[in-house]
C-alpha cells in the first residue's frame, strides 16, 4: 500500500504494516486481548503468541494455493491506499505453532516477494521498484514453472469460471 | 488463513539474521586531540 509516498505490504486482513529492514512482531488482535492489555493494573501482554489455544501470530502456509487466494481476499472492498496485491516467501521465528498445512509465528520478514502480472507492465516494474526497500528479491510472476506462478493461474482460472457461471445463471 | 489444528509448538532460533539490514556505517576515528604547539627554544 502507499504510505507517504513509499510503497509498503500490509496484511490482507488486519491493518498491519511489514516494516522494513526489521522483523514484524506480532501481537494478539483479538478483541478481547487488546482491551484487556489496555487495563491499567496489566503490566504484562495477556498471553504469549502464538499460543495453541488462540488463534494469533503471523500466518504462512505450505499451500500455494491458498497463498493465491489471498490474492482476491477482499479486492471487491473499496481499499483506496492499497495498489497491488503480491505474495511471498517468509522467513518465521521465535515462538512457532505449526499447523496441519501452514504455521503461525511471533517473528516474521518476507523472504522473496512475487507479483502478479498484469497488463499494465509499467505499474508493476514500478511497485517492484518501490518494494526494494524490503532487500530481497521481487519477482513479477510471468509463465514461470514456479509452483506459487501455476497457483496463481489455477486461482485466476477459477475466478473466470465462477465469474461466467454467475452470469450465466443471473 | 485457515492452517489446520495445531500439531506442535516450538521455538525456532535462525541461524543467519533472515532481516537484510542495513549494515551500520563505520565508526570514524576519533579525531587526535590537538596538541599544543611544541616549545623550540630560543636561539
Amino acid at each position: 500500500m502507499q504510505q507517504r509516498r513509499r510503497l509498503r505490504l500490509r496484511s490482507v486482513v488486519f491493518d498491519t504494516m511489514w516494516p522494513t529492514e526489521t522483523e514484524l512482531t506480532a501481537s494478539c488482535n483479538r478483541l478481547w486481548t487488546r482491551v484487556r492489555n489496555r487495563l491499567a493494573w496489566r503490566s504484562e501482554p495477556v498471553h504469549d503468541v502464538p499460543v495453541s489455544r488462540c488463534s494469533c501470530g503471523i500466518y504462512a502456509t505450505n499451500d500455494p494455493e491458498l497463498a493465491a487466494e489471498y490474492l482476491y481476499l477482499y479486492s471487491e472492498v473499496h481499499q483506496p491506499h492499497v495498489v497491488y496485491r503480491c505474495v511471498g516467501l517468509v522467513s518465521l521465528w521465535g515462538s512457532v505453532v505449526e499447523g496441519e498445512t501452514g504455521w503461525r509465528a511471533s517473528h516474521a520478514y518476507p523472504q522473496r516477494l512475487f507479483l502478479p502480472t498484469s497488463p499494465r507492465r509499467d505499474d508493476v516494474e514500478r511497485i517492484r521498484a518501490g518494494l526494494a526497500d524490503y532487500g530481497v528479491p521481487v519477482d513479477i510472476l510471468d509463465d514461470g514453472e514456479m509452483p506459487i506462478a501455476r497457483a496463481v493461474q489455477r486461482v485466476r482460472r477459477d475466478r473466470r469460471r465462477r465469474r461466467y457461471a454467475a452470469t450465466q445463471s443471473g | 488463513m485457515e492452517i489446520g489444528e495445531p500439531q506442535r509448538t516450538y521455538t525456532v532460533e535462525p541461524v543467519e539474521d533472515p532481516v537484510p539490514r542495513e549494515s551500520p556505517a563505520p565508526e570514524e576515528e576519533p579525531a587526535e586531540p590537538l596538541r599544543e604547539p611544541e616549545e623550540v627554544p630560543g636561539r
